[in-house]
């Protein structure tokens, strides 16, 4: 599905990602964590092709082609879905007419045909109502005064309808209380499946309580210092990232 | 090309320009006065702008035009003068001293020794000291790009110009404060007093200006037409903050242009607080990438004050930051007028522009006229403007009152809370204690 | 002569070049202005003495005036002895059917979604039976007539209901108001009438559309609206479509009196010929529009979505006169290529409690110039009035300009005058978040533009709504670099 191999990255003359190996098969859900200012935002930024990152050298092959060679809305079309830390707000945008917009574009490059406007509500409803998410929202502009949980939410919802292969989730843990969390963590493992991978970032322990990876990778100073499995993620709650950054800087001495 | 004004220059300023060309004479033939004569030739050109002009559409000038001035006397005053002069330097700021005396400086009462720091008359710089050269470069480009004719007339009628120069890299010691008094006693005066400011490289230094005049019980006026311009070089940080206290029937037409190079600041506080009629004109012209500019203005205006603010900000170069916040708080039957203008060039991309005029009417009788304006060719900005006019919250007077503070303590508290912004943009120190000291007592005063 | 001049003229021979020369028919007398001119319309229009006196004596006043000179427009110069003051009634040149339209005139339509008998009115094909069909005047007379409201041609005012034009017409709108306002007032060929009687709500939106566009008026049209006391009424202006326009110069007049209680909503999209993509031809839209709020709780209501014109000159005004009246200002300005617009509102308060509202966006594209201009005063007597305005303006584009200038005049410490205005462009952050979501980069800005247009959109009925959300992407085509 994705394979990311000594990935590079700057921005602003910074190196922020120094040389980036992940592999992720179908269906595998992986975690990256690590310290505040590690990259690993960039690093789902950069997936999702967002714009003043450079990429200096390196390769990111996502089902079989150059991802880097594709624009931000090729790559979504293609599956690639980032759900954002800080999810922009548009005034005056509706969120039914966003997602109906964003629904039928990405329907539309698949081959498929375009929802009318009775079945797009049908199923808006029926995401909603999984997400425990009020029809109210649609009404309100995208993202626009939400709570920080409705906009969490409010991502997922995106995803749940978007039907990505390969969603990407930025700290969708921060700032959402434990019931908001358990909703957020039942929409992403009902979307679990073998041709669905995840990659998931996250600074906490917690997110990981509920949706469970298959492998969990720690990024230190641009660079994945240490893999494992799930334990690995209960290890950090435990011990803190000072202790793989000396273990990695032992490593490296 | 100089523009054209409605009105002719009254005759008997162009008396006063013969009047000092003849003092003069004799005296050591300097650059400046070819200057001075140039000034005098472009404001008889020009004419005095009336309120059919944009930029004066709210301010009528024709009360200030219309007097006969005097010249002020070119000699040191007097001993009794001197005391008086000595008072009104804050003397719990240990500072700098310059002292003006109608638009003269007086010597005696001027202490700036710290090296680093150089202060001289224009006269006393030998025509071949770069410093003369650089000045006169200065003012003549700068008198030939403006079409304010009152930098024309403080030039035609400044006898000397005064040059404050801080070092590469010098960091001033203490703040330089200065003090302008004004007194007209028998006849209305008109002073002209002319500065030129240099922060060069990396230098460092903030000043205090303060402008007053003798007690209003005379018939006679006072006109300062102040000129003052200032060059900030790279990286220069310079602080100014300027608190006009003149009596209820003086006139001051305050000019102040800065220039800024790259990663310089310039901090601009401009408060005014006295006099008839005030008219300041700032303009700040950004010449290189990475500046912070700042204009704070504070003025509080009763009785039949008038006071007008216009400033205008070039954003000609890419990177740059501006802040400007007006605030004002008008009774009586005042007028307050702010003009800003704030212009982004279409190479001034990553700009960040603020503008804001807020205004507090207490009376029935006060008026205020704002026009903040944006003008922008630079698409990647962030810009912005507001402005707000209205009285008091009454809710909040409620408030306070219900909680034991009577009407004049209620109303002082709204005030001072209103003012917040423009205090909370100082650093702390004796200066922002010596203006929020006045700014109180004005306050009271108005009640 | 002007380059617009000419760009029009090169546009009227090609079509002569087609061989249509011989189906248009048309009444106009020769060229140039003067008091001859002023009897001639007057005569044609077979109007009587009292309304020649008042062409003529705004004539007297027109020729002491001087043309303005405004400090952000850049304006070719216009010779008002080179301009037809008298063209109309123009019949429209008659095609057999859509083929022989001008194919890019109907791509537009297609793109607007205009139906295909409104394409053909647009197109000029069989105009009269369908203008007939269509005309909401003509539809609707005999349900309007029950109910006591007038609404008809500026002509036909003038004959059936002369008293009523007599005692409104430059009630709001002096003769000498400024230049333009004083040449209409001499030359006004024709425009629309209505008349709302006392506690009446109109039922449906009266609409100046269609007329305009057959009659082929637009030159220097006339509009006076008077509505009574507890009366509302709905009242839609402008073309829809791309039209091309042959006048050089479109000086209109509208003119609103609303009494006590009387709410007079009036909408504009406003869609006449830019120019083209360098900036040749186009016409400029040179319009005086004001509302009188003259009783208690009188409420007048602008909405305006610009996008056309080569230079647009308009600021619809509200005189709040009458207490606890409300003044209402919503405009989207649209300017690409080389457009320039300089828009805004007055809002002058001198009742008691009175209210008003301004909501301006300005889009600037390509190298073109948007300017909002406006003034908010409160007089002396005007006890709490209050005022909000709010002016963005959205830059797309390194050679294009947005300038804010508004005027804060406060005579009254009671009032309440709130100012805010954003100059900035469309957010990377909200690009990359649409882009993200499979949008296009076309796409992502029709969206973001539209809901950063939001309020002004709420304003506006309906389907002109979404039709001027149409416009609005038409005209940003090509914008994005």
């Amino acid at each position: 599905m994705l394979k990311i191999k000594d990935l590079r990255v700057s921005v602003e003359d910074t190196e922020i990602l120094k040389g980036v190996n992940l592999e992720i098969k179908p269906g595998e859900v992986h975690a990256i964590m690590g310290p505040n200012g590690s990259g690993k935002s960039t690093l789902g930024f950069v997936l999702a092709g967002k714009d003043d990152y450079e990429v200096t050298s390196g390769s990111v092959e996502y089902q079989g082609q150059d991802l880097l060679d594709l624009s931000p809305d090729e790559r979504a079309r293609d599956g690639v879905f980032l759900g954002f830390q800080y999810p922009v707000e548009i005034p005056g945008v509706s969120n039914s007419n966003f997602l109906k917009m964003i629904i039928n574009s990405i329907r539309k490059s698949r081959g498929q045909e375009e929802l009318d406007a009775l079945a797009m509500l049908k199923l808006l409803k029926e995401k909603l109502a999984s997400l425990g998410m009020d029809t109210n929202m649609l009404k309100r502009s995208l993202n626009d005064g939400f709570s920080g949980g409705e906009k969490k939410r409010n991502e997922i919802l995106q995803m749940a309808v978007l039907d990505p292969k390969l969603a990407i989730l930025d700290e969708t843990d921060s700032g959402l209380d434990i019931d908001a969390l358990k909703v957020v963590s039942d929409g992403v493992n009902s979307m679990r499946s073998p041709d669905r991978s995840f990659l998931i970032i996250t600074h906490y322990q917690r997110l990981l309580n509920y949706i469970v990876p298959d492998f969990v990778h720690v990024l230190v100073d641009g660079k994945i210092v240490k893999s494992g499995d799930k334990s690995l993620a209960l290890e950090l709650e435990d011990k803190g990232y000072d202790w793989v950054k000396k273990e990695s800087s032992e490593v490296m001495a | 090309m100089l523009p054209k004004y409605q009105t002719e220059v009254p005759q008997h300023f162009k008396a006063l320009f013969d009047q000092l060309g003849r003092q003069l004479n004799g005296q050591k033939d300097h650059h400046f006065q070819e200057l001075r004569i140039k000034g005098g030739k472009n404001l008889f050109d020009m004419g005095f702008p009336t309120t059919r002009n944009e930029d004066y559409k709210y301010t009528a000038l024709g009360r200030v035009f219309n007097k006969e001035y005097q010249l002020p006397d070119p000699k040191q005053p007097g001993p009794e003068m001197m005391e008086e002069l000595r008072g009104l330097f804050n003397s719990e700021m240990d500072s700098h001293r310059i002292c003006f005396y109608n638009g003269q400086l007086v010597s005696e009462l001027t202490e700036v020794n710290e090296k680093g720091i150089g202060f001289f008359r224009l006269s006393d710089l030998s025509d071949e000291d770069l410093l003369n050269g650089e000045v006169l470069k200065h003012m003549d480009h700068t008198l030939s790009q403006t079409n304010n004719p009152f930098l024309h007339l403080n030039t035609a009628l400044c006898r000397e110009p005064l040059v404050l120069v801080v070092d590469k890299d010098h960091r001033a010691s203490k703040p330089i404060q200065v003090v302008y008094h004004y007194s007209a006693n028998d006849s209305d005066l008109i002073a002209n007093p002319q500065f030129f400011v240099i922060a060069r490289e990396n230098s460092k230094f903030s000043m205090i200006e303060k402008h007053t005049s003798n007690p209003s019980d005379r018939e006679v006026a006072v006109f300062a037409n102040v000129f003052q311009r200032w060059i900030t070089e790279k990286n220069a940080n310079v602080d100014h903050t300027k608190i006009q206290e003149l009596s209820e029937n003086d006139f001051i037409i305050h000019n102040l242009i800065a220039s800024q190079e790259a990663h310089s600041h310039f901090y601009a506080l401009t408060a005014d607080l006295g006099s008839r009629i005030t008219r300041n004109n700032l303009e700040v012209h950004l010449l290189d990438s990475h500046t912070q500019t700042d204009m704070f203005g504070l003025f509080i205006g009763n009785a039949n004050q008038h006071i007008d603010n216009q400033t205008f900000l070039d954003h000609a170069v890419p990177h740059c930051e501006s802040r400007e916040w007006y605030k004002g708080v008008l009774s009586g039957k005042s007028r307050g007028v702010f003009n800003g203008k704030v212009l982004v060039r279409q190479d001034a991309q990553k700009t960040n522009a603020f503008q804001q005029n807020n205004t507090l009417l207490s009376s029935d009788h006060a008026r205020m006229d704002s026009k903040p304006q944006l003008e922008i060719y630079a698409d990647d900005v962030k810009c912005s403007h507001g402005a707000t006019i209205g009285q008091m919250d009454d809710q909040i007077l409620f408030y306070l009152k219900s909680r034991g503070l009577d009407d004049d303590q209620a109303g002082e508290l709204v005030k001072v809370a209103f003012l917040a912004e423009v205090f909370n943009s100082m650093d702390e120190g004796a200066i922002k204690n010596t203006l929020a000291g006045k700014v109180l007592d004005k306050l009271r005063e108005i009640q | 002569m002007s380059d617009s001049m000419q760009t029009l003229e090169k546009h009227t021979q090609s079509e002569y070049k087609y061989g249509w020369s011989s189906d248009i028919e048309m009444d106009i007398i020769p060229k140039g202005l003067s008091e001859e001119v002023v009897r001639m319309i007057s005569a044609k229009k077979k109007e009587p003495k009292w309304l020649l006196d008042w062409r003529l004596e705004a004539y007297a006043k027109w020729k002491t005036m001087k043309e303005p000179n405004w400090a952000k427009l850049n304006i070719a110069p216009i010779s008002y002895q080179d301009i037809i003051y008298y063209a109309a009634p123009k019949k429209q040149k008659k095609l057999n059917s859509l083929d022989e339209a001008d194919p890019e005139l109907l791509k537009t339509f297609e793109r607007l979604g205009i139906p295909l008998d409104e394409r053909k009115v647009l197109a000029g094909v069989a105009v009269d039976a369908v203008i007939d069909s269509v005309s909401v005047t003509t539809t609707f007379k005999k349900k309007l007539g029950e109910l006591g409201i007038i609404f008809c041609s500026f002509s036909e005012a003038v004959q059936e209901h002369p008293e009523l034009v007599r005692e409104y017409l430059g009630s709001v709108v002096p003769q000498n108001d400024n230049y333009f306002a004083a040449l209409n007032s001499a030359v006004f060929s024709d425009g629309s009438f209505c008349y709302i009687p006392k506690g009446v709500r109109c039922p449906m939106e009266l609409s100046t559309y269609f007329r305009i566009n057959a009659a082929n008026t637009g030159q220097f049209e006339r509009t006076l609206i008077v509505a009574e006391d507890d009366s509302y009424v709905s009242y839609l202006e402008g073309c829809t479509a791309p039209m091309r326009d042959e006048n050089q110069l479109h000086a209109a007049v509208v003119e609103i009196y609303a009494k006590e209680r009387a709410f007079v909503k009036y909408s504009t999209v406003q869609n006449w010929y830019p120019g083209d993509k360098d900036g040749k031809g186009g016409v400029y839209n040179f319009v005086t529009k004001r509302g009188l709020c003259n009783g208690f709780r009188s409420r007048i209501s602008w909405t305006q979505v610009e996008t056309g014109s080569a230079i647009t000159w308009k600021y619809p005004s509200c005189i709040l006169k009458g207490n606890e009246s409300i003044g209402e200002f919503y405009s989207i300005a649209v300017t690409n290529n080389y457009q320039q617009a300089d828009t805004g509102t007055k809002m002058i308060h001198l009742g008691k409690n009175t209210k008003s509202t301004i909501i301006s966006k300005g889009i600037s594209a390509g190298k073109s110039h948007n300017t909002y201009r406006g003034l908010v005063k409160i007089g002396k007597k005007a006890d709490n009035a209050r005022n909000f305005s709010e002016c963005d303006s959205l830059l797309m584009g390194d050679r294009c300009g947005a300038h804010t200038f508004p005027y804060i005049e406060i005579e009254n410490q009671s009032g309440k005058v709130e100012h805010e205005a954003t100059t900035s462009k469309i957010g990377a952050d909200q690009m990359f978040y649409c882009t993200q979501r499979g949008l296009s980069v076309e796409d992502a800005i029709n969206l973001i533009v539209n809901g950063y247009c939001k309020e002004v959109f709420n304003e506006l009925p309906m389907e002109f709504a979404v039709e001027a959300q149409k416009l609005l992407e038409i005209s940003l085509e090509g914008s994005v670099g």
